[in-house]
């Protein structure tokens, strides 16, 4: 039977190194970007096409502390859902969640409509105008297929990843206090200095991975508008028979 | 046989171009929101060339569309002006109460009240082609980066997008099936010729007293 991967990010333990970022973009041959300063120590500011996995430097208000607020270091990736809102919106079958886990774009099949960019409740894929194309982590799935770790995990200075079979990952998460959501992702609360600990909405870990409302709006939409044009078709044909065959009885009668 | 001036020359070559690239925006767009979901159609959009090559001939053909609408909007503010359309484009209360006659009339009941040169359905196309168009024009333009409207986000554009666009079709389709089978015969040689026989007008639009007449 196929192992199904997942990871669990203890917050806890993450230093905000960066050498995942840094890994990340060694190991998927990605360039570098021209920064720009921001309200945060948080560099590059966001994803984007060439950067799939990202540091953000959160500032959590604290007054116990004598500056007033909290660091706290949450890793941004794709969450590798379960039932990726990604996958359902592609309209040409380019993102595949494999059994593995990984849901993975294939770039020769992307067109740039940015229907995942839009879809994902995550807000993970980045489009590039230039390839017009959309990119997001893959889970280094060419590492694991070959037995290696993810190139982050590889590299992490602190432990604060750990790889390995979703269902044990997430009776890990589970154990520790954490909520694992259905995704291959799971994070573990860090907690502060003075015992309190934040919630998932103040570290922006969003919600449960299902699609966003207009994105189950416009699948009614089209569902009915399908339906509607065929009704309309096989209506319209129906009515050309009848008419059809009035006629001819109206001619046959008249002669 | 004496006929009478149906349409004016420069609603010609609109009404054609809008349907050129209605159907080409239809075609392509269907093929680029349904490729993965509907039976038949990684064919079809395999012999178009592929979903991208689809997706650039949309962008092809929503140029077109904007181009006519142009177009549209001025021949019918001239319109306005020179030959007072204004009685063809607003709808009365009278005709407003021949919607329900006429839905009664389908179902099988009551009769049909006698219409001037464009009759409700007629009018309710055109408005319905004019604000669809308008708004998939714009959410189009702005999904594609070319707008920036900061309150319409991608999701919002792209919803408006596909009502909008059902929206158009479902007219474009009842208005091809009442042009063929709904005995508006001479109203589809008009759109190529301009002119429709008198006797015709009178009896398929009795409250139009046309003043423009030739002798075929």
């Amino acid at each position: 039977m196929m192992t199904k991967y997942g990871w669990l990010i203890d917050l806890d333990k993450c230093t905000g190194c960066r050498a995942c970022q840094v890994a990340c973009k060694r190991w998927n041959d990605l360039p570098a970007e021209v920064t720009e300063f921001n309200d945060k120590w948080t560099n590059p500011k966001d994803l984007s096409p060439t950067t799939w996995t990202h540091m953000d430097f959160m500032e959590l208000d604290n007054n116990s502390q004598d500056y007033g607020f909290e660091w706290v270091f949450v890793k941004r990736q794709c969450w590798h859902c379960d039932n990726p809102a990604c996958l359902d919106s592609c309209p040409v079958g380019a993102i595949t969640k494999y059994d593995e886990g990984p849901v993975v774009i294939d770039q020769s099949k992307c067109t740039g409509c940015k229907y995942c960019v839009d879809a994902c409740p995550f807000g993970i894929p980045r489009y590039d105008s230039q390839t017009d194309k959309v990119y997001k982590c893959n889970f280094c799935f060419d590492r694991i297929a070959n037995d290696l770790l993810p190139a982050c995990i590889k590299s992490c200075t602190t432990g604060a990843m750990e790889f390995g079979d979703l269902e044990t990952i997430r009776a890990k998460a589970s154990a520790m206090g954490a909520s694992p959501k259905a995704t291959s992702i799971v994070y573990s609360m860090p907690t502060f200095r003075n015992g309190d600990q934040p919630t998932e909405a103040d570290l922006a870990l969003g919600d449960q991975p299902s699609a966003k409302p207009t994105w189950q709006v416009r699948s009614i939409v089209n569902s009915l508008g399908v339906l509607g044009t065929a009704l309309s078709l096989i209506g319209g044909f129906v009515y050309v028979i009848k008419h059809r065959s009035r006629s001819v009885k109206e001619k046959e009668g008249g002669t | 046989m004496p006929t009478v001036k149906r349409y004016e020359p420069t609603t010609i070559p609109i009404h054609w171009m809008a349907f050129v690239s209605l159907l080409g925006l239809s075609v392509t767009g269907l093929l680029t929101a349904f490729t993965k979901n509907l039976p038949g159609f990684p064919f079809f959009s395999n012999v178009l060339g592929g979903v991208d090559v689809a997706q650039q001939l949309h962008r092809v053909f929503a140029a077109l569309l904007i181009v006519t609408l142009i177009f549209w909007i001025l021949a019918v503010i001239v319109g306005i002006i020179k030959y007072g359309w204004s009685n063809a484009l607003v709808f009365t209360p009278k005709e407003i109460q021949d919607i329900f006659r006429s839905i009664r009339a389908v179902l099988g009941g009551g009769k049909t009240e006698p219409t001037g040169k464009f009759h409700w359905g007629q009018k309710l196309f055109f408005w319905q082609i004019i604000v669809g168009t308008v708004v998939l024009g714009i959410t189009g333009l702005d999904m594609m980066g070319a707008l920036n409207l900061s309150p319409f986000s991608y999701g919002i554009n792209l919803l408006l997008h596909d009502v909008f666009f059902w929206v158009v079709f479902a007219g474009c389709i009842l208005h091809v099936w009442a042009v063929l089978f709904v005995g508006n015969e001479q109203d589809f040689s008009a759109i190529f010729t301009g002119y429709i026989d008198a006797d015709f007008a009178a009896k398929k639009y009795p409250n139009w007293k046309p003043t423009k007449f030739e002798k075929g």
